[in-house]
């Protein structure tokens, strides 16, 4: 096979696999949100954020990122470290706040 | 105090694995570590998992050049060293381009001794500053290394925003360990493919040590071009090996293909270390074993940071005599083996690594991710572009507007 073709397959297969990841991303994804009014209850959502506070409970943490939202968790995390997380919404104390699933450290 | 050295141990054997299998990456261990640390920590402390993850990164930074050169397999770190390792590896100087990463690699280790108390005491107080110009500071570097592409800059700009958009699709999808499908696509089944349609035979390799001849001035060069570029990585975000040895080589001028594979050695082991360095000072875990540190290490105390520094020292000069002895042996036993059915082989492994970790998802971002990386070299551009796929989500989470 020629290089050229070669290259052509290449570059076929890498922007079908780009559109597609992309296309399932949008379908399979919780909806990425960046402030607290975009809060919705039963909602599955993500963010991310910088620690501003975190408390510690028994069982729980709670997590005030930089953003405004409030997150719960059953977790370890230090102030300052910016973090991704994805979760669902609930209703505390007739506020809105995410229930993390899922918390990742990005730096 | 016994767990502590036989943690030591361990973790230089499974950096020793992790270094010599293609696609097995120490982050993976790591992750394993801390989801099964609730098991390990009822008859074990968390230090004595930290030693077992720094002894681990240290080994496998070590090991991590012998498949690179010998197999054309690499991780991301030691991506550079294929073309510089292969050219070597086909005069049958595999063994030596092993030996000179291995002495960049002891150069590394002394350089983040030297470095750790301005990690310690300096860089906690100008981060801040520089943490408001991330964003700039990683569109200059990004635009930097296109602009210096030597072939043609469009076609490094093109491989450069496809691996971007390929790596910020595959980061928001549910895929476990996304990073792995990602960047054994991008770096080293398509150079397995390479390696596969080219017909190469290997020549004798040339395995007497005593003739391999470093001198002082091969090591001067590529030791300034780590010491400016180096602790770069430990702050920057998605900024690897290799990035960090074109700009060291950029500012000190034309580095030879020797000096160069001692310059990813030092960079290599700089970055691996310093990222505990920089996990103490800036509270900041910069590598993926970094995270796991830091997951496990409540408080990071002085006390735990002097443990670690002896930790590095101690498994680097284990690791660079049993990186000797292997490399020995690959250089004894390659050109014995069909390449081709090697890279087969490889190419089929790695590839059921990705199926069994990331799942048939993870399995289609590998396939594209392979065909991006065939494109870089089909292209003939730097594969660093490449590492646009951390780059470009790096530099959109740092946004400033």
């Amino acid at each position: 096979m020629s290089q050229t073709n070669l290259l052509k397959i290449c570059f076929s297969i890498s922007i079908l696999g780009i559109f597609s990841l992309l296309l399932i991303s949008s379908l399979v994804q919780p909806k990425l949100i960046s402030r607290y009014s975009e809060l919705r209850l039963d909602e599955s959502v993500r963010t991310s954020g910088k620690v501003i506070s975190f408390n510690e409970f028994q069982d729980f943490g709670v997590i005030r990122l930089d953003n405004g939202i409030i997150v719960t968790c059953n977790c370890q995390l230090k102030e300052n470290s910016t973090i991704r997380i994805t979760g669902k919404v609930t209703e505390y104390k007739n506020q809105l706040q995410i229930q993390a699933e899922e918390i990742e450290n990005v730096f | 105090m016994f767990f502590e050295i036989l943690a030591l141990f361990l973790g230089i054997l499974a950096g020793t694995i992790t270094g010599l299998l293609p696609a097995i990456h120490i982050n993976l261990v790591s992750a394993f570590l801390i989801a099964s640390s609730a098991f390990f920590l009822t008859f074990t402390s968390p230090l004595v998992l930290v030693i077992f993850i720094v002894s681990m990164t240290i080994s496998h930074t070590f090991l991590d050049f012998i498949p690179s050169i010998f197999l054309g397999a690499p991780d991301e770190d030691s991506v550079l060293a294929i073309l510089p390792g292969h050219e070597l590896l086909l005069k049958g100087k595999g063994y030596e381009a092993v030996i000179l990463t291995l002495y960049g690699c002891i150069i590394g280790i002394i350089f983040i001794l030297i470095l750790s108390p301005v990690f310690v005491f300096i860089l906690p107080k100008i981060y801040n500053y520089l943490k408001f110009t991330m964003f700039f500071i990683l569109i200059f570097t990004n635009l930097y290394l296109i602009f210096k592409e030597k072939t043609s800059k469009l076609n490094a700009l093109l491989v450069f925003l496809l691996s971007g958009f390929l790596g910020l699709s595959t980061l928001s999808l549910p895929i476990k360990e996304s990073l792995l499908p990602l960047l054994t696509g991008l770096f080293a089944s398509s150079s397995l493919i390479t390696s596969i349609t080219k017909k190469q035979k290997l020549p004798k390799q040339l395995v007497n040590s005593r003739r391999i001849k470093i001198s002082k001035k091969e090591l001067l060069k590529p030791s300034i071009a780590a010491l400016l570029s180096a602790p770069l990585c430990a702050f920057l975000p998605a900024l690897g090996t290799g990035q960090a040895a074109i700009i060291g080589s950029d500012i000190v001028g034309e580095v030879k293909r020797r000096e160069f594979l001692i310059l990813l050695g030092i960079i290599n082991a700089m970055i691996a270390g310093l990222s505990f360095i920089t996990l103490y000072s800036l509270d900041k875990a910069r590598t993926g074993t970094a995270v796991a540190v830091q997951k496990l290490l409540e408080n990071f105390t002085p006390n735990n940071l002097l443990i670690i520094l002896a930790v590095i020292l101690i498994s680097a000069f284990f690791s660079f005599y049993i990186a000797l002895f292997l490399a020995k042996i690959f250089a004894n036993k390659m050109t014995n083996v069909n390449y081709k059915n090697l890279s087969v082989l490889i190419l089929i492994f790695i590839s059921v690594v990705v199926l069994i970790f990331s799942g048939f998802l993870g399995f289609l971002v590998f396939i594209t991710a392979t065909s991006t990386g065939l494109i870089a070299i089909l292209l003939g551009v730097r594969r660093t572009h490449l590492m646009g796929s951390l780059m470009l989500p790096a530099i959109l989470l740092y946004l400033p507007f």
